[in-house]
């Protein structure tokens, strides 16, 4: 679709003979808050920085606001805030210092924003950056990310080491920034709690491959819950046996599926005692737990 | 938009610290020597500190020019800020270059044989000064982006080759340093705390270099995805340590026995390595310069702090040594023995020496108002046969008035001797005769010979020295040089005291079997340099002091 933010269609990146991204196809549309929701290991981070720039991507094609990030230069920097879960701060610099280093750098910065935002969360200007907590840390990253008003912010999991609390401020920073600017968020996590807080939109990333992708509730409409009195046999391929007692068994499947009446005839007695949508965390299970359809 | 160079100049100098100051040891030891030690020598370490080492610094830059980013974890901020790959690097190339000319300049300042080597070459008018300079930036900068070029698997053979280099230098420089230090001292040098100190630089900054360059070998070696992990404390301490430990004694086995100040020869001959024969050296009694001679009829003032400076040099093409230098008492004139010529050399005043007459010997007077030197004629005394004929010196000594200039013969006899000295206090000469004998000829009354008793008879002298000491009453300390009975062309030196008013000599001290070109005696301290081959020992008369007193 034009006018998306992101666009990559058949991302491959290798690192030697490891395959890491298999073929990645993701459009992002404007306005949205969209998270990336992978396990470890996933290509999460090796995403996210092909999509920077940041490394080479081995094929395919890959489309930021317009550029390929690869060839482009600081003219697509500037609409882009990025923070990576290091912060990557300079840890010598006083706060003071970074601001200026980065205020300098970018044609546009909301210095306002920048003063209050400190203010709100204690950040004294002298301070040291090596001396901040990790939650300390990742506000001061997001500020910097913030300030100078960037089309597309994107976060690679900044939430990682966080306490509850410092989690629940920086997603508050999120929401409310989003409401502010109508800014795209694109961010990467294996936190379904930070997803369903605040994103719109999802991609379950899992094996090098884009598994599912799209609105929040549709991707979570996607997969069907049913529990049955009895345990099935020879399930087909796009069926996931999520639980199974003496009580019978819980499985999940594409909602779109219509197989199901014919797999429970298959099975004798057993019957359908419950059918509804997948709660998230059922469809990160489904889609990550063999569910790479490579 | 202003261009934030001056934090992004700082943020290169804070996370490349390491690589930036990694010649500050090595500058702060040359230095320390070059004040305290007139350090002056070791030409070829020019080359070696201002080319080669850069050289290898300057690919290593490169190398590692997003290394450290990566290391810190601050590669991704800074690369997606608005700021262009050409933009970093240039700053980081022009950081670099700055740091690595620096250091070039610092190592030819120290390393060369004048303070001012570098700005003389860039001003001598030509084109060659900046010709030198150009073809040392265009150096490190292709140094510098070869490393840059070189990433990805080419990036590991870089490093293989890079490493033993690295190691090689660190190791030649430690080990001809830690030589250097172990060998050389300046001639008054009573402290051992600066060469241990440098002893510890040279020890810490190579330690340091090798650990690094294991490291990173060991990483290469277990393909370490991240400098971040460390390997095992053992593996990167036991071998840097095992081969200090081999360093060190392979230097200790080249060190022995402690030599002394061997870079004055050097410097003073204008010889790569120290390599004459002998050296008389001098102490003015009123400071602390001492007048060195050396072949080719050279004198040159060694100070503490100073590069020896040359002080005369013959116009003759004849090559020979200057055997016999002597102070005035005040310090002001110099007296020595060229070719049979006596000379003295105002020291004060930049003046060529004055020839004064033709002898050997010159000594002063106790006040210094005048020299007397001696001049010999040898003929033999008749005899029924040949074999019987005795070869006798006829000495005229000769009396040269220091105010008035005027040189009128003083005194003669017959005697067969050398090292004459002379007492004018109490109206006499000393000398020593072949035979072993402290001779002392009174003047008052007639010519008297009387032989002094206390001195070992019967053992040839192969030389004789007369040293006076003022303090705390007029006396002389004579060193006594005997063919050492057991081992060839090595010497036993006994050294007395001699009373002048008494005639009577002391005993204060002796070696024996020593394989020496030549001995300096501090008359006021009783220290001595013992020297072989232009490396000097440093011993103590043992309670000097109190025997003088």
């Amino acid at each position: 679709m034009s006018g998306d933010m992101i666009q990559c269609s058949n991302l491959k990146k290798n690192y030697g003979h490891k395959k890491v991204l298999k073929g990645v196809d993701l459009n992002i549309p404007p306005g949205t808050i969209y998270a990336l929701l992978g396990t470890n290991g996933a290509g999460k981070t090796t995403l996210i920085r092909t999509l920077l720039g940041l490394i080479p991507r081995s094929s395919g094609n890959v489309n930021i606001l317009g550029s390929d990030p690869w060839q482009a230069g600081p003219n697509l920097r500037q609409r882009i805030g990025y923070v990576s879960e290091e912060q990557g701060l300079y840890g010598w610099m006083k706060i003071a210092q970074i601001i200026k280093f980065c205020r300098d750098l970018y044609p546009k910065w909301n210095s306002g924003f920048v003063a209050s935002s400190l203010q709100r969360f204690g950040l004294a200007e002298n301070t040291r950056i090596r001396t901040l907590s990790k939650g300390q840390k990742v506000r001061l990253a997001l500020i910097l990310a913030l300030a100078p008003e960037p089309d597309l912010l994107i976060l690679d999991e900044p939430m990682s080491g966080l306490d509850p609390l410092a989690q629940r401020d920086f997603l508050k920073i999120l929401q409310q920034d989003a409401e502010r600017t109508g800014r795209t968020i694109f961010f990467s996590t294996h936190d379904l709690h930070d997803v369903e807080t605040i994103a719109t939109h999802v991609a379950i990333l899992f094996n090098g491959r884009i598994q599912a992708t799209g609105a929040l509730d549709a991707v979570r409409a996607s997969i069907r819950r049913i529990r049955t009195t009895g345990q099935l046999k020879n399930l087909p391929p796009q069926v996931r046996e999520l639980e199974v007692n003496k009580d019978g068994g819980v499985y999940l499947l594409p909602a779109a599926d219509q197989a199901w009446p014919e797999i429970t005839g298959a099975n004798g007695d057993c019957q359908v005692v419950e059918d509804s949508p997948a709660l998230l965390e059922e469809v990160f299970l489904y889609y990550c737990a063999g569910g790479d359809k490579a | 938009m202003k261009f934030p160079r001056p934090l992004l100049l700082k943020k290169e100098l804070h996370q490349n610290s390491l690589f930036y100051l990694f010649p500050l040891p090595f500058v702060l030891a040359l230095a320390v020597l070059k004040i305290t030690c007139a350090f002056a020598g070791l030409p070829w370490l020019i080359p070696l500190f201002s080319v080669g080492v850069p050289f290898t610094l300057a690919v290593a830059y490169g190398l590692q020019a997003f290394d450290i980013e990566e290391d810190q974890q601050t590669r991704d901020f800074l690369l997606v800020k608005p700021l262009s790959i050409l933009r970093i690097v240039t700053e980081k190339y022009l950081i670099g270059l700055t740091i690595l000319l620096f250091w070039a300049v610092t190592f030819w300042w120290l390393c060369g044989s004048s303070y001012f080597e570098l700005p003389q070459a860039l001003s001598v008018g030509s084109w060659a000064g900046w010709l030198i300079l150009a073809g040392i930036i265009l150096t490190y900068s292709c140094s510098f982006l070869a490393g840059l070029w070189i990433q990805g698997p080419k990036k590991l053979l870089a490093v293989l080759l890079l490493t033993p280099l690295m190691l090689g230098w660190a190791f030649l420089a430690w080990s001809s340093w830690a030589t250097f230090f172990l060998h050389n001292f300046t001639l008054q040098q009573t402290s051992w705390v600066i060469p241990l100190f440098l002893i510890v630089i040279a020890f810490a900054v190579s330690g340091s270099i090798i650990l690094l360059t294991f490291q990173t070998v060991i990483w290469l070696l277990q393909q370490r995805p991240s400098l971040r992990e460390t390997p095992g404390l053992t593996c990167s301490i036991l071998p840097p340590v095992l081969l200090l430990l081999l360093g060190l004694l392979l230097n200790l086995a080249l060190a022995v026995p402690l030599r002394i100040s061997n870079f004055i020869g050097a410097e003073l001959f204008g010889l790569e390595k120290p390599a004459f024969w002998t050296l008389e050296g001098a102490w003015n009694p009123r400071n602390n310069l001492l007048a060195v001679s050396g072949p080719n009829y050279r004198i040159a003032l060694a100070s503490l702090g100073k590069t020896p400076k040359v002080l005369y040099q013959s116009d003759t093409e004849k090559k020979g040594i200057i055997p016999v230098l002597a102070w005035s008492p005040r310090g002001d004139l110099l007296a020595f023995e060229e070719d049979g010529k006596i000379y003295l050399l105002n020291t004060r005043e930049k003046q060529k020496p004055v020839w004064v007459g033709n002898g050997t010997n010159p000594c002063w007077s106790q006040t210094g108002e005048a020299l007397l030197f001696a001049s010999a004629e040898s003929y033999t005394t008749e005899a029924p046969t040949k074999e019987h004929s005795i070869l006798l010196f006829h000495q005229v000594f000769y009396h040269v008035d220091i105010k008035t200039g005027i040189v009128r013969p003083y005194l003669e006899f017959d005697a067969v001797g050398n090292h004459w000295t002379w007492d004018d206090a109490n109206d006499a000469i000393w000398y020593v005769s072949p035979a072993g004998e402290l001779v002392r000829v009174t003047l008052k009354e007639g010519f008297s010979f009387h032989p002094v008793p206390g001195v070992p008879s019967g053992r040839p002298i192969i030389y004789a020295r007369f040293y006076r000491v003022n303090h705390p009453s007029p006396k002389f300390i004579v060193t006594l040089y005997y063919l050492n009975q057991n081992k060839r062309q090595h010497v036993d030196v006994y050294f007395y005291l001699l009373d002048p008013v008494k005639a009577m000599i002391k005993p204060l001290h002796h070696e024996s079997g020593l394989n020496l070109t030549t001995l300096i005696l501090h008359p006021q301290t009783g220290t001595y340099l013992l020297g072989r081959n232009g490396a000097f020992t440093k011993r103590q008369i043992p309670k000097f002091r109190e025997v003088l007193q």
